[in-house]
């Protein structure tokens, strides 16, 4: 009798070890999801950051192209107004789609093009897409490890008693897959 | 059971690992210039070397001047900024500059380390690449606009110092950890119980991507004299580039 509730107390110990460690293991990935993302926004924020000095530089050269400055202002304010990641991304993805046309207005004004406050700004634009780019396969490939972890058993039972759930990827928009470079 | 579990997990990491670095089949540095397109001429690649052992000592920025000729499966950019964090280039405090050239797609990128975004933004390391490197280079003359680069490069790093700072906080932290172990085994020896050996302090800590094992013990610090092997430096796709 007595040696069956030592059992058992051992089975419960173990077994409160194992979810214990799984749990721990899930806070890790978690965080480091997280983290992640946050790089994401840096980036993000960086980019909407430049994007006043660069629409001024464009105004100077072709001040009567209103329609893609409006549409870059909206794209902007909604990117910074976007709450949770899933819009955030979506908004990025239209900011992205303006600034590819901003970007294809320069060559029809090679004044602009030429100028070099324009040149660095382009540099930049091209190296914060850049570094979008990086924390965004970064951010995805911590999503993938922890998407994949909380479905794999046994992590999916534990996952499911602390209501752990899967995230989103940040999927790049198919017009955004073209980082813009500066061509000499 | 969890031990079973545990199992499964270091196997998965194990996976994880292995096909990461079959993945990343990155050569390996053989020293500040790396030629393995074979187009820079002798004396711009001793002349490099000298700039950038003088980078590394005076300013404690590390350089790596990579050439190759494809950077397929990857873009040129995204080789840049894999090669940059596969060999770890700037050390501790990340203060490392790759420049990539590479010659079949005719595209130059300069990658910076976390370190030097700060005084290398991205707008200058274009106009340094318009300025310096690419009048040589449409020309075909990749020594001389590497070593143009390069020049370029340190006039603008000449007032930083990222030594000095990682030398104090070294020594700083190793102190403390030094005390702590003399104390913990002090305190093991009053007991009766066996310390751990000596050899604790020898063994310095290992970093992933260091290629040769410093001289120096106990961390990448930078010593006089010759190619020591990158470690430890972080990027994440920050600088310019151009095509020629």
């Amino acid at each position: 009798m007595k040696k069956g509730w030592i059992i058992a107390g051992i089975i419960i110990l173990v077994l409160a070890i194992g979810i214990a460690s799984q749990y721990n293991n899930l806070v890790n990935l978690e965080t480091n999801v997280d983290a992640r993302w946050a790089q994401v926004e840096n980036q993000l924020q960086r980019r909407a950051d430049l994007i006043p000095n660069l629409v001024n530089t464009v105004k100077g050269y072709a001040s009567h192209e209103e329609g893609v400055f409006t549409e870059i202002a909206a794209a902007r304010s909604r990117l910074l107004g976007a709450g949770d990641p899933s819009a955030r991304m979506e908004a990025n993805n239209s900011l992205d789609m303006a600034l590819g046309r901003l970007l294809a207005l320069a060559e029809n004004y090679p004044e602009l093009k030429a100028d070099t406050s324009f040149v660095r700004l382009q540099d930049e634009l091209a190296g914060t897409e850049n570094r979008i780019a990086v924390e965004r396969m970064r951010y995805n490939d911590s999503v993938e490890n922890w998407n994949r972890t909380i479905k794999r058993f046994p992590t999916v039972i534990v996952a499911g008693l602390f209501s752990k759930t899967s995230r989103p990827f940040f999927e790049a928009a198919e017009s955004a897959r073209e980082v813009p470079k500066v061509e000499f | 059971m969890p031990k079973v579990f545990k199992t499964t997990g270091l196997i998965g990491a194990l996976i994880t690992i292995l096909s990461v670095s079959v993945w990343a089949a990155f050569p390996k540095p053989v020293g500040y210039v790396n030629d393995f397109a074979q187009v820079i001429d002798r004396e711009s690649a001793a002349k490099i070397t000298e700039l950038a052992t003088g980078l590394r000592e005076d300013q404690g920025v590390e350089l790596a001047i990579v050439t190759i000729q494809s950077s397929r499966p990857l873009t040129p950019k995204g080789y840049a900024t894999e090669l940059f964090n596969d060999w770890g280039i700037g050390g501790p405090e990340d203060s490392g500059l790759l420049i990539l050239l590479v010659t079949d797609e005719r595209e130059i990128q300069v990658e910076v380390g976390y370190g030097l975004e700060g005084v290398l933004p991205d707008g200058k390391v274009g106009a340094i690449l318009d300025e310096a490197v690419i009048p040589y280079f449409s020309k075909g003359e990749y020594g001389k606009g590497l070593l143009g680069g390069t020049k370029a490069f340190r006039a603008v790093l000449a007032d930083e110092d990222y030594e000095t700072k990682e030398r104090d906080d070294e020594f700083l932290a190793s102190f403390v950890i030094f005390m702590i172990i003399v104390v913990a085994i002090y305190l093991s020896y009053r007991r009766g119980s066996k310390g751990p050996g000596g050899t604790v302090f020898r063994t310095g800590p290992v970093y992933p991507g260091t290629i040769r094992p410093r001289r120096s013990s106990g961390g990448p610090k930078r010593g006089g004299g010759g190619f020591g092997g990158f470690g430890g430096g972080r990027s994440g796709g920050g600088g310019a580039g151009r095509k020629f």
